[in-house]
């Protein structure tokens, strides 16, 4: 079962119960290796299975005037696709950022999954609200920060959401984006997102060489970025709380 | 293809980058700067504050180019 992340996701926000994990179990789905910059889907294409991310990461992005735009970061567990159920068309494309592995699901299975159970439906649908929350989270960075709170609210929110599903270590977690990958997300150039990274470094907030990031002092950091993770816990239901 | 390095001057002194940028023609270089140095402006004078800054550009060998950006009030 390789999508054992979504899983605890939805357990750690829904409380699910036996029968819906086992639904979940049960999934058909076929997995699929992407490489660095390859493509899940993209911008026009019509879906017919939703991915879940299983390892490694994706983005979704498009090119706005001349240079490309990453508006999301998606983790394992996530699932990119998923509105897919309901508009059928992509409006981005959904690229891999360094290896990742996705499970694909058939929206004929989700259909039906959903149209069984009333847990199920309401554990995806606070799954998009949980992705909405987050991307009115990207727009204030985007528009209100400066560089350096602005690249440490993205490294708080990915080690917040990597930290849902057991993929922080020690305060460290990978993360296999290049400068442009960061920059195309942060709205930024890769001259000042070097900069930027480097003065988080050397104000010892975090440590990041070779696509690993350790966050050295959480509490600092997350005051520098105006973070604070309770939009990510908001959703959760009380069972799961 | 080069990699250059793209140091930063401002009234809170110098920065020298660590990480460079591999850049294939010189024009690629000066927007580059160019671009880097509005960034950096824009950071400063989000709070509406003046100020001036530096992007000094060197690849190996040493300095290739500067590029300066200020905001100043001229009160008349």
């Amino acid at each position: 079962m390789p999508h054992r992340k979504l899983i605890a996701r939805l357990q750690a926000f829904s409380g699910l119960m036996a029968e819906d994990r086992a639904r979940l179990e049960d999934m058909p789905h076929t997995v699929k290796a992407l490489a660095d910059g390859e493509y899940v889907a993209r911008r026009g294409d019509r879906p017919q299975s939703c991915a879940i991310v299983v390892g490694g990461f994706l983005a979704r992005q498009r090119v706005v005037s001349t240079r490309n735009q990453i508006s999301a970061f998606y983790v394992p567990g996530d699932r990119p696709d998923l509105h897919t159920l309901h508009v059928p068309v992509l409006d981005h494309d959904l690229c891999s950022i360094g290896p990742s592995t996705v499970a694909l699901v058939p929206h004929v299975y989700l259909r039906q999954t959903l149209a069984n159970s009333a847990t199920l439906t309401a554990a995806f649908w606070r799954e998009t609200l949980i992705q909405s929350v987050i991307h009115r989270e990207w727009i204030d960075n985007l528009a209100a920060r400066q560089a350096l709170p602005r690249i440490a609210h993205l490294v708080c929110e990915l080690a917040a959401r990597l930290g849902i599903v057991g993929l922080v270590k020690d305060s460290r977690f990978v993360l296999p984006f290049s400068q442009e990958d960061l920059a195309d997300a942060c709205g930024l150039s890769i001259v000042h997102v070097n900069r930027t990274i480097q003065e988080l470094r050397r104000r010892g907030l975090v440590d990041w060489s070779n696509h690993v990031v350790e966050v050295l002092q959480p509490d600092p950091l997350e005051q520098l970025a105006e973070f604070s993770a309770l939009y990510l816990q908001l959703l959760k239901t009380p069972a799961a709380r | 293809m080069a990699r250059y390095f793209f140091d930063f001057r401002d009234a809170e002194g110098f920065a020298r980058v660590e990480v460079g940028q591999d850049l294939d023609a010189i024009d690629a270089v000066r927007r580059a700067a160019v671009t880097a140095a509005g960034e950096a402006m824009r950071d400063a004078t989000l709070f509406g504050r003046e100020g001036h800054i530096a992007i000094e550009v060197r690849d190996g060998n040493g300095p290739i180019m500067t590029v300066e950006a200020t905001v100043a009030v001229k009160s008349r």
